[in-house]
């Protein structure tokens, strides 16, 4: 299906590993502009290569700490000012140390808050007045199955991804009439397939669970596998494209081997 | 350049017209061969010829859905012309709108018949005929990730998620192919058999009869009025607008979703 992404300006934020690495290959691969925005400026320059080789018609890494909003201000510019336009963002960054609750202090609650959450807010504000003012866009925004569940070692980190599904809908109902597409996807245990999608700062550096839990996992789920980071890029990318779902907005999709069925 | 339905067959109810047939062509054009059943005979070989007009591969299925018999009918003819069947679409549908008092027990079955029974009939036909594919692809492939995923999408409704007051049968029926779709997704899932439903809103022959009873006129406008003032983009979308979704949904690149509501419905549903 051609989603008519060629020649089309996205920015993906986390995109030097796992789930933001495969988004970009994925826009890549329908011939998009990136601006690819990470903190690891190495990793994201090697994506950038392997997005060039995989067909994207162009790609900027830019130095980004999403959770200050004056460094998203120069990522926008950036951006803009680069590709002439922006048509897509990708909300990906993403971080959490899973422990209980009670184990969390209140300096790791700022932590998670500020990365999975701040960060939205950040992007979006910017985003969602450059897309009003140039007629329209698309904003997906990485949440999770925790946001659904109430996943035990991810109280706050669950929390803050429930806020994000709450303001992509609320931002959805505000901007639709500017032509601006909102939505969300909610992945849930999703594991690198090599250790060429990392970068420094991944969450799998130190793998969250070993292959024998990831095992039991799969076993669990009714599909019978864990996630992988195209599963989820495939519907990044559907999301984004304006030709296939011009007329979806602000809905929370969980792709997780079905794990939730809340939507 | 690979099309995304390339080597797949597709069966879809009720694709003589409206959102059942936009699917259909669109799935056509990815490469799939396509099953286009209707009740009404003309209506699905105008389909299939749109399709064999376009290049595309396609026969009819003329069988009213609802029962067992229409369920085998729509197997066996994608077996004969196309020799498998990877994909079900149940997307026929009937309205039989009318307040709860004035509603007859007739009307109230005839929608849940079409609706409900026949999403069950189909889902139940190809899940047998799947079945012992996919138990033999499971021993022979060790990694789920890599056996060939078969789909069944079904299709919901507005009012089946949030009710509509005029469609106690319409919006139960479509409610029930809800539970029946997040029910089929946990006992087919472990069979790589996604089931997802899509809630589409879009201008079809079936939605006009909501104002039917309505005189053409400022009566009529206002009706379509509220109602995109309802959906966040403003918009609501045509047939051809909501068919990607099906594409999307019959697609490898939705191989790891399954048991969703995916809503395509311009923002109405948020």
């Amino acid at each position: 299906m051609d989603l008519e992404l060629a020649g089309k300006s996205v920015i993906v934020t986390g995109g030097a590993s796992n789930i933001g690495r495969s988004i970009v290959l994925r826009f890549a691969a329908e011939g998009a502009k990136i601006t690819l925005a990470d903190l690891d400026v190495e990793a994201g320059k090697r994506v950038a290569d392997a997005a060039v080789a995989a067909g994207a018609a162009d790609v900027n890494v830019v130095r980004t700490d999403v959770t200050q909003y004056d460094e998203v201000q120069a990522l926008m510019q950036s951006a803009t000012s680069a590709f002439g336009t922006l048509d897509a963002l990708v909300n990906n960054v993403g971080w959490d140390d899973m422990m209980y609750f009670t184990k969390t202090t209140p300096d790791f609650w700022q932590k998670v808050i500020s990365i999975n959450y701040v960060s939205v807010l950040n992007t979006s504000h910017l985003a969602l007045q450059y897309m009003a003012e140039h007629g329209g866009g698309s904003i997906v925004s990485i949440s999770s199955d925790a946001s659904r569940m109430g996943e035990p070692r991810e109280a706050v980190y669950g929390g803050t991804k429930a806020a994000v599904n709450s303001f992509m809908k609320t931002v959805a109902k505000e901007n639709g009439r500017y032509g601006i597409r909102c939505n969300t996807v909610c992945p849930g245990v999703t594991v690198p397939e090599s250790s060429e999608e990392l970068s420094e700062n991944s969450l799998w550096v130190n793998p969250l669970l070993d292959d024998q839990q990831l095992q039991k996992v799969a076993e669990t789920l009714p599909l019978r596998k864990v996630g992988r980071p195209k599963d989820i890029a495939n519907a990044v990318v559907f999301l984004s494209s304006q030709t296939a779902a011009g007329h979806i907005t602000g809905q929370v999709l969980s792709v997780s081997g079905g794990y939730t069925m809340v939507g | 350049m690979p099309k995304a339905l390339d080597g797949r067959t597709v069966a879809l109810t009720g694709a003589g017209g409206g959102i059942g047939a936009a699917a259909a062509i669109a799935m056509a054009a990815e490469g799939a061969s396509v099953v286009v059943n209707d009740t009404d005979e003309a209506r699905a070989y105008a389909v299939v010829k749109d399709i064999q007009g376009a290049g595309g591969k396609a026969a009819a299925c003329v069988a009213s859905i609802g029962d067992e018999a229409s369920a085998a009918a729509l197997l066996s003819t994608a077996l004969d012309n196309f020799g498998d069947l990877h994909v079900l679409v149940n997307s026929a549908g009937i309205v039989r709108d009318r307040m709860i008092h004035n509603m007859t027990l007739e009307e109230f079955d005839q929608v849940i018949h079409v609706h409900l029974r026949g999403t069950w009939c189909n889902s139940r036909e190809v899940i047998r005929y799947w079945r012992p594919k996919a138990k033999q692809e499971a021993e022979a492939i060790a990694d789920p990730a890599e056996r060939l995923h078969r789909k069944i999408i079904n299709v919901t409704s507005l009012s089946g998620l949030r009710g509509n007051p005029g469609q106690s049968n319409y919006s139960a029926a479509k409610a029930g192919i809800v539970g029946l779709t997040k029910t089929l997704a946990k006992e087919v899932g472990p069979l790589s058999i996604n089931v997802n439903v899509v809630a589409p809103v879009a201008h079809t022959d079936m939605t006009a009869g909501a104002t039917a009873h309505l005189p053409d006129g400022p009566e009529k406008e206002a009706f379509w009025a509220k109602r995109i003032e309802r959906s966040a983009l403003r918009w609501i979308g045509q047939p051809d607008t909501v068919a990607p979704t099906f594409v999307f949904l019959a697609s490898d690149a939705s191989n790891y979703l399954t048991g969703q509501v995916f809503n395509s419905d311009g923002g109405a549903n948020i």
